[in-house]
């Protein structure tokens, strides 16, 4: 352990080291250093190459030949064969939609109820544990969950509400107009959580002085919220966002248990396991993966330069 | 805390002088109410789903609570299905996961961090991209790998795996970078290697956020279910999610859709107390991991 | 000199680690070993000791062989990966469905010549072999038959008044008095009966329609047969194609279409096999499901067993009747020795799977038996793979002393199944059940709109380009 104390007198040691030939020592520190660094990241980045890197790789290769044993070299035909088939092309169009949604009603619902839950004076804590509960289960169980609470039958829970209200029964999952919407809301349920948290410790970073100058100036509410809150929830929401969109990509477990893959809610990433597990066509799972890492990529890629062009615009108006 | 105390926030103090605050207050909590609620219905109209009779699920009249409570039916399903093998194998692979999670990212994220060797920045940005993957999309290449260098039922591939982790990596690297480099010039001065830095300067340190990563590392270790699927052929030696879908897929072998309700929910039940337990470092930790500087 | 010695030393460890992970694969004892991978999870306990006082028989009758438990639950996603690390068991159990894909992929392995020489070749049911025989080459053993019926929850029935109790034991019967079948016979009759039911009860529709999982394609090619139309034709000589928009399947698609308009079918769209032992309880009064699976209604569905009725495929509007059969198969792993398969093959003898009439072979029906009666499941009478009389002697009086329920439930369907039973069609089943799962889909979406010339059109055009087209895999029809 560190004795804090002997930092107290670091000008000191300062001064003493520069004594000493420092430059030959630098140099030699450096080298040391540059592969004891090496070595000590050897691990992580063996276990990076084997899970991560390697197999990104690999998909690509396998995308371009007929199978596991990479017999034979068969180009785009992968490819071809995967934008003609209409499951791809539902899947692609379905990506489209799961993100529209999930901004729609995954995204807006976290920030206002961080917002409220900071204004709670009594039992904060109590409310914030039971929202982040849903965090914790399974995904695959929340899946089995919500495929159950989505029964069309008359006689399901949801529907017997709805008939309780006077309102018609409803298909739920298996209406093709509310599968992605209904996925997406189980998806939320299960997520808001922590997003919910994080922009909660967001807010409270928000120094009081700076309600009390919005509301000396004789602002209310919305002024406090547009001149206070929002520029210190700006970046948070701005990575949170590219963040829900990443992991709506990602969508897996629900189109298949709630959905059983049918072609209105089926994604881009159940279709690639169906295609190598269930179809026995490993190839074609890897071209979908390639094909959805590089959207993803692409995404990110205008994600951020857009960002940096406010940034920089915002950066010269200040 | 009463509201006339209140100085943070969007409405303080002098907001709730006014009456019509309150009302607004009202409107709060209510909405929270109601937020909580929809947070535990589902769960608990699960729970209480679980204890009806097989006849009671499959019938056309709808009842919430089942006829009979018979809080037995949870010990009687744990036996039947020999839980404990199942709950066994996910504490290990679990345990294992938390290992590696803290571990290989802290390690990675401390050099990276602060070690800093020549050409890290590259590292750096690839460790970064696979943030942006999907880590599902490896899933085909490397589940070939595995068979074929005969890893599969095998559970050493499901702890490594979370060594290889970007969103752990991230989470240690922000808080290394928030440590004073000055710390670390002291200890170089004083003659310790790189090795020895990180486990006596930094891991000490670090005590917030190897929580922080134990914990999400153990929640998603514990629900993982895609590789351990693919992997584990030898039903003994499953773990929990993948028996859990291997007695849905085969219902009627032995168990019945309520029995299969009941041990979703025995399933779950870990998780929550070890959630109750950890709570407040869970929620904590939760918070500071979106905060980046 | 210790720097080498310590070389020396850590090359012989890893030398040494090496043979022994490596010898994990090869056999270093001198018996055979079998592993059999229809070995009972665990959990049963009750199998289990049956299995193993099986395999105890058989090595005290057999002792070059060796017989080991590798409880093996099949899967699509499990078995490419097993194959491909070469652990895939000796023996497996698989569904009928997949043998055209496990040989295509050179997963299971040619038993042609064993099944010659313990003369079990001929033996065998010539439709069941027909599924198994590939260029001429047969990859397996069938461990039952089932074919396709219809399913009557006659309790369901008859409250609704459909059904008479005309010995007034509470318990309702599928005939009238005088004999004739009170069960719905023809697709118009079980539109009447579901409409009796929709209209006499809360909730309850008439009939389940499966529509996912292949399982949807599965149900409707039977139904397609019995409205006369077949899917798969012979154009020219050796020339296969897709028949999917034949007028007959169009007739049968709009059967369904009207069903699920008239509000006869349930609201889900995506209706799984698997769930039918539980709708059947009273979600829906009938099913069409095999006869291999009746035991779940029971075991999973929660049904008395005097409640369960199973009778003959209805028949269409020209008159034709089918029951779309298969069986269970038995294959062997493509790295089984021979001397492997013909130890397996045997060993089916001390599991009651084969056609030898042995104590032991007949012991093990027996105890089988015994474990279905101890689980209060119903044993009803079986579609047996072989056709050997003295075999079909055996095992009809073993049948008889255990079966447990009111055989007049069934017996319409055993009789006339042997005439009216149909294998699947030869090429691309699964790919076609899959396609036709789309159709049918649609179709319960929207009931009132759907085309079904159309919807098949596009279906049959999509099949014969992405797979009759590229057929390379010929059968033995």
């Amino acid at each position: 352990m560190i004795n804090l104390a002997y930092l107290e007198n670091e000008t000191e040691r300062e001064k003493t080291a520069s004594k000493y030939p420092v430059i030959k020592k630098h140099k030699t520190l450096f080298s040391s250093k540059n592969f004891s660094g090496w070595l000590l990241l050897l691990p992580g980045l063996i276990l990076f190459g084997f899970f991560v890197w390697g197999p990104m790789v690999m998909n690509v290769i396998y995308s371009f030949f007929d199978g596991y044993s990479l017999k034979n070299f068969i180009g785009f035909d992968n490819y071809m064969y995967i934008f003609n088939d209409s499951m791809f092309q539902a899947a692609l169009q379905n990506t489209f939609y799961y993100i529209f949604w999930s901004l729609l009603i995954g995204f807006f619902a976290p920030i206002i109820i961080g917002l409220l839950l900071s204004e709670v004076v009594l039992g904060k804590s109590f409310f914030r544990m039971i929202i982040y509960l849903p965090c914790i289960i399974s995904g695959i169980a929340v899946a089995f969950l919500f495929k159950s609470l989505y029964d069309p039958e008359p006689y399901a829970i949801f529907n017997v509400i709805l008939k309780s209200l006077g309102l018609p029964t409803s298909l739920f999952a298996d209406d093709p107009s509310l599968a992605i919407p209904l996925i997406v809301v189980a998806m939320t349920w299960r997520g808001a959580g922590g997003t919910v948290l994080i922009y909660l410790s967001a807010i409270q970073t928000i120094d009081p002085s700076q309600y009390e100058a919005v509301r000396l100036d004789g602002g209310g509410l919305i002024r406090r919220i547009q001149y206070v809150t929002w520029p210190v929830l700006k970046p948070t929401i701005s990575t949170l966002l590219i963040m829900q969109v990443i992991s709506v990509f990602q969508v897996f477990y629900e189109p298949m248990i709630i959905g059983n893959s049918n072609i209105h809610s089926i994604s881009m990433m159940l279709l690639s396991y169906n295609y190598a597990f269930s179809d026995g066509k490993p190839q074609l799972g890897a071209a979908v993966s390639v094909i959805l890492s590089l959207i993803i990529i692409v995404f990110t890629g205008i994600y951020f330069a857009v960002t940096a062009y406010f940034k920089r615009r915002h950066d010269y108006a200040a | 805390m009463r509201l006339k105390d209140k100085t943070n926030g969007l409405l303080n103090f002098s907001d709730y002088k006014k009456p019509r605050f309150h009302i607004l207050y009202a409107v709060i909590i209510f909405l929270l109410i109601l937020v909580v609620l929809t947070a535990l219905l589902p769960v608990f109209w699960l729970i209480v789903s679980s204890f009806k009779s097989v006849q009671e699920i499959n019938s056309t009249t709808f009842s919430f609570f089942p006829d009979v409570f018979d809080i037995n039916k949870i010990w009687q399903v744990w036996q039947k299905e020999n839980f404990g093998k199942y709950f066994f194998n996910s504490i290990i692979v679990t345990s294992g996961a938390v290992v590696c999670a803290v571990i290989f990212n802290g390690l990675m994220a401390y050099v990276i961090s602060i070690v800093k060797p020549k050409g890290y920045k590259v590292m750096y940005v690839m460790i970064m991209i696979s943030y942006m993957i999907p880590a599902i999309t490896g899933m085909i290449p490397l589940f070939k790998w595995l068979s074929d260098i005969n890893m599969t039922d095998n559970y050493l591939p499901l702890m490594l795996i979370f060594g290889a982790n970007a969103f752990y990596f991230i989470n240690f690297k922000n808080y290394f970078d928030m440590i004073p480099r000055s710390l670390f010039e002291a200890a170089k001065i004083d003659g310790c290697s790189d090795l020895k830095i990180f486990t006596h300067v930094v891991l000490p340190l670090s005590r917030p956020i190897v929580g922080v990563v134990a914990i999400f590392a153990m929640t998603g270790a514990w629900s993982d279910f895609l590789l351990p699927y693919l992997l584990l052929n030898d039903s003994d030696l499953y773990t929990i999610m993948v028996e859990i879908y291997q007695v849905q897929n085969t219902l009627g072998n032995g168990f019945t859709y309520d029995e299969f309700l009941m041990l979703l929910v025995i399933s779950i039940i870990p998780q929550i107390i070890v959630f109750f337990i950890f709570q407040k470092q869970i929620t904590s930790s939760a918070s500071n991991a979106g905060i980046k500087e | 000199m210790s720097k080498t010695i310590k070389i020396i030393r850590k090359i012989i460890i890893l030398s040494f680690t090496m043979c022994s992970l490596s010898a994990c694969g090869t056999d270093t004892s001198d018996k055979i070993v079998i592993s059999v991978g229809m070995w009972p999870q665990s959990q049963l306990t009750q199998d289990v000791n049956m299995f193993t006082e099986w395999k105890n028989r058989f090595e005290s009758d057999y002792p070059q062989y060796s017989i080991k438990g590798d409880n093996y639950e099949y899967s699509v996603e499990t078995v490419q990966a097993k194959a491909e690390a070469h652990k895939l068991p000796t023996v497996f159990q698989t569904w009928f469905t997949e043998p055209s894909m496990l040989v295509s992929n050179g997963y299971i392995k040619d038993i042609t010549s064993q099944l010659q020489s313990l003369d079990w070749y001929d033996k065998m049911d010539v439709d069941m072999r027909n599924t198994l025989t590939f260029d001429n080459k047969v990859y397996g053993v069938p461990r039952d038959g089932y074919g396709l019926g219809l399913f009557l929850n006659t309790k369901i029935l008859g409250d609704v008044g459909l059904l008479p109790d005309t010995n007034g034991d509470g318990i309702y019967e599928i005939y009238n008095a005088d004999g004739t079948p009170a069960y719905p016979t023809t697709f118009d009759e079980i539109n009447s009966f579901s409409q009796s039911i929709v209209d006499s009860t809360a909730d309850t529709k008439g009939i389940l329609v499966l529509s996912a999982n292949k399982n949807g394609g599965w149900q409707f090619a039977n139904l397609a047969w019995n409205f006369g139309a077949e899917l798969e034709t012979q154009s020219t000589d050796d020339k296969w194609i897709g028949t999917l928009n034949d007028s007959k399947a169009v007739e049968a698609l709009q059967w369904i279409k009207q069903m699920k308009a008239d509000g006869m079918l349930l609201n889900s769209v995506t209706v799984n096999y698997s769930d039918w032992s539980s709708d059947v309880v009273s979600k829906v009064a009938m099913a069409f499901v095999g006869s291999d699976v009746l035991k779940l209604a029971v075991t999973t569905g929660g049904m008395d067993k005097s409640d369960i009725a199973f009778v003959p495929m209805p028949k269409g509007p020209y008159g034709n009747q089918y029951s779309l059969f298969g069986g269970t198969p038995f294959v062997f792993s493509a790295d089984a020795t021979d001397e492997q398969i013909e130890g397996g093959l045997k060993f089916l003898e001390y599991m009651g799977r084969s056609p030898e009439t042995s104590d032991a072979s007949l012991n093990a029906i027996r105890e089988g038996d015994e474990i279905s009666k101890a689980k209060g499941e119903p044993i009803i009478q079986s579609i047996y793979p072989w056709t050997d009389t003295d075999y079909l002697v055996a095992v009809n009086d073993i049948q008889d002393e255990y079966i447990n329920v009111d055989m007049d439930n069934y017996k319409d369907f055993f009789s006339t199944i042997g005439q009216i039973k149909k294998t699947e069609v030869p090429y691309y089943a699964q790919e076609m059940y899959k396609i036709l799962d789309g159709v049918i889909q649609s179709v319960l979406e929207n009931p009132d709109t759907a085309d079904c010339d159309s919807l098949l059109e596009t279906a049959n055009a999509t099949f014969n380009t992405n797979y009759m087209s590229t057929r390379t895999i010929n059968k033995n029809i």
